[in-house]
């Protein structure tokens, strides 16, 4: 057999019957094209939400949250995290080289010469300068010595300062928080939106004595960041933190936790879990559109059996083998699929440009969605030549010449 | 070249029974013969070409071609012995639409090992005449003038047979003649030419006459 001539023989199928072709290739290229830019978006938006994640909580850091994941009696357990406890762990626990609690009050006024904003209020320790690597742009940061005495200084964001302060310098000026008056240490660097949807320049930091005396009077903190020495130690310290918390929270062995901790891994594979939507489910619609693809083309091909029966029975009467037959038919499925899937990733391709260049500059093409594109359209072409394939090779020679 | 034994072959009826077509055909064909097989419509002439171009198999007898028994062969192997051996020239041309003459003629090269498929293509074409309608699609071309490149398609495997059945059948008086014509040089050549037609008069061109009549064959000589 020459490869050759029944390759170009189909490719010469497939251009001298333009409108056909046309026809069959029309739902590969749109099904490919959207996967591709449904599949690069996902994976886009996924990354761009792993960065975040990174940003805030590096591979060796642990978060400790105040509530326990069980509920007791239809509520979450309140929990009883303490400043102390921290400061036993990190006693007992010599790779844990930092930490920084925090507590915050989710909205309370802010003002300052009759300007008004509800702002987030969160409490910190000095630390969390070096712990949460997020320092200030303006001003200095809160002391050790203004944690100590809880003192009314805070730290505000560049969106708060935009908003209350317009042009002026918020360096130094008195705002008021509820009804207690504070003076602007510093303006925190820009840090965007977290992955709760959160604007974190639009928010107060104070010291975290200072919320827990003056603006709450609590004795428990909301949440703790740990730094551990290297990445590798995460897991191991995590169960530690675990273990020296149900001592101190005299816990017994059956009765849930009353606190969570959560390290960059466990946070990772939760993200993913959850944008399994934009990265596998979203995508996966698009191959609704390419099997209806493949219906469209396994039917266009089946009607071209039947037109082309005189054909098979021609080449089976000079020579060519049932099995021949069928590579025919199955190549040119494949060559207007393949060629098909091509060009959809062109598209996809310039989908996500245009995208890049009106809507969000951060959209790329991304390699796994190229290929998944190829490998969809192949598949495609596989299932739907495979009947047509069939059927144009079992044709009886006799029957078909007639 | 070709020896028939005994061919059977019957087709079921739509009301049960069968239908017996061939009730027992014997007959030897010499190499360079240029053979016609007569017989009114329904005879079982095409069912007879059908067996000896290998596109059908009998229910009962012996087929030896070129010295080879050709019954109970694998399908592959008919396959393989078509494209060699047996060159097919069709009443409707059969040719590929939207194709060009050499792209048609090279078609039977697509399952051999032939090398250089073009040049053997278009030296067919040059051999029946249309070497200035290389690319000329079926449409562009006239009745006869397809029809040749049918037969170019046929000889480019360089077969030792040539099966027509009712080639001219569907081309004018003066196609018919330039057609025939075209056959009777190819036989000087040396080839085994079997034309199956109902036409007395075509049949009378030939070396030879069999008649089909129910279902058996009575061998005549040319006038």
């Amino acid at each position: 057999m020459n490869k050759r001539l029944l390759l170009a023989g189909s490719v010469r199928i497939l251009t001298r019957y333009k409108l056909r072709s046309f026809f069959m290739s029309l739902g590969i290229v749109i099904g490919v094209a959207a996967l591709v830019v449904m599949r690069s978006m996902g994976s886009g938006a996924e990354q761009e939400m792993l960065d975040k994640i990174e940003r805030m909580f590096s591979a060796s850091s642990i978060f400790i949250m105040n509530t326990g994941g069980a509920m007791r009696g239809g509520l979450r357990n309140p929990g009883q995290l303490t400043i102390d406890d921290l400061e036993a762990i990190d006693d007992q626990l010599e790779q844990v080289i930092d930490w920084d609690p925090a507590v915050s009050i989710s909205s309370r006024e802010v003002q300052y010469q009759g300007r008004n904003r509800s702002l987030r209020i969160v409490g910190h320790s000095e630390r969390a300068e070096f712990v949460n690597e997020r320092s200030v742009s303006e001003g200095e940061y809160f002391s050790k010595a203004d944690v100590r005495s809880a003192s009314r200084v805070a730290l505000i964001g560049s969106k708060t300062a935009a908003a209350l302060f317009e042009d002026q310098d918020p360096v130094g000026k008195q705002i008021r928080i509820g009804t207690s008056p504070f003076r602007v240490k510093g303006i925190l660097e820009p840090h965007g939106v977290d992955p709760h949807g959160m604007d974190r320049d639009d928010e107060v930091h104070v010291p975290i004595t200072t919320i827990m005396r003056r603006l709450l009077n609590v004795d428990i903190i909301g949440s703790a960041k740990v730094i551990v020495s290297s990445a590798a130690e995460v897991d191991e310290t995590a169960d530690r933190i675990a273990e020296i918390l149900q001592v101190r929270h005299g816990l017994a062995v059956d009765e849930p936790d009353d606190f969570s901790i959560y390290t960059p891994t466990q946070v990772q594979k939760s993200v993913k879990k959850a944008n399994r939507v934009l990265t596998v489910y979203l995508p996966a619609t698009a191959g609704i559109a390419l099997f209806v693809a493949a219906i469209v083309i396994a039917n266009i091909m089946l009607i071209g059996v039947r037109e082309r029966i005189a054909e098979i029975g021609l080449r089976k009467a000079v020579g060519a083998t049932n099995r021949q037959i069928g590579w025919q038919f199955l190549l040119e499925s494949l060559a207007v699929s393949v060629i098909s899937g091509a060009i959809g990733v062109g598209m996809g391709a310039g989908i996500l440009v245009a995208i890049a260049r009106t809507m969000n500059p951060e959209t790329r093409i991304t390699p796994d969605s190229i290929i998944l594109g190829l490998v969809a359209a192949l598949v495609v072409g596989i299932l739907a030549g495979f009947l047509p394939a069939r059927h144009a090779a079992l044709q009886e020679p006799v029957d078909a010449l007639r | 070249m070709i020896r028939l034994r005994n061919i059977k072959k019957s087709f079921p009826r739509p009301d049960r029974g069968r239908l017996e077509v061939l009730k027992g055909i014997d007959c030897d064909i010499e190499a360079g013969e240029f053979v016609a097989i007569v017989g009114p419509s329904g005879s079982g002439k095409s069912t007879l070409m059908n067996i000896l171009g290998l596109l059908d198999q009998p229910d009962e007898g012996e087929y030896t071609l070129a010295g080879d028994t050709v019954l109970g062969l694998r399908a592959t192997d008919l396959a393989r012995l078509r494209n060699r051996r047996i060159g097919f020239v069709f009443q409707q041309f059969h040719l590929l639409p939207r194709t060009t003459a050499v792209e048609n003629v090279e078609l039977p090269l697509v399952y051999s090992d032939a090398t250089e498929p073009e040049n053997r293509a278009v030296n067919a074409l040059c051999r029946v005449g249309l070497e200035d309608r290389l690319d000329h699609y079926p449409s562009q071309l006239s009745g006869g003038q397809q029809q040749r490149v049918a037969i170019a398609r046929a000889l480019v495997t360089d077969p030792e047979l040539i099966l027509a059945d009712e080639p001219t059948g569907n081309l004018d008086q003066e196609s018919t003649d330039e057609i025939m014509e075209l056959f009777c040089q190819l036989n000087r050549g040396g080839r085994t030419i079997i034309l199956i037609t109902h036409d007395q008069e075509l049949a009378a061109r030939c070396s030879s006459i069999l008649r089909i009549a129910g279902g058996r064959l009575i061998q005549e000589e040319a006038a």
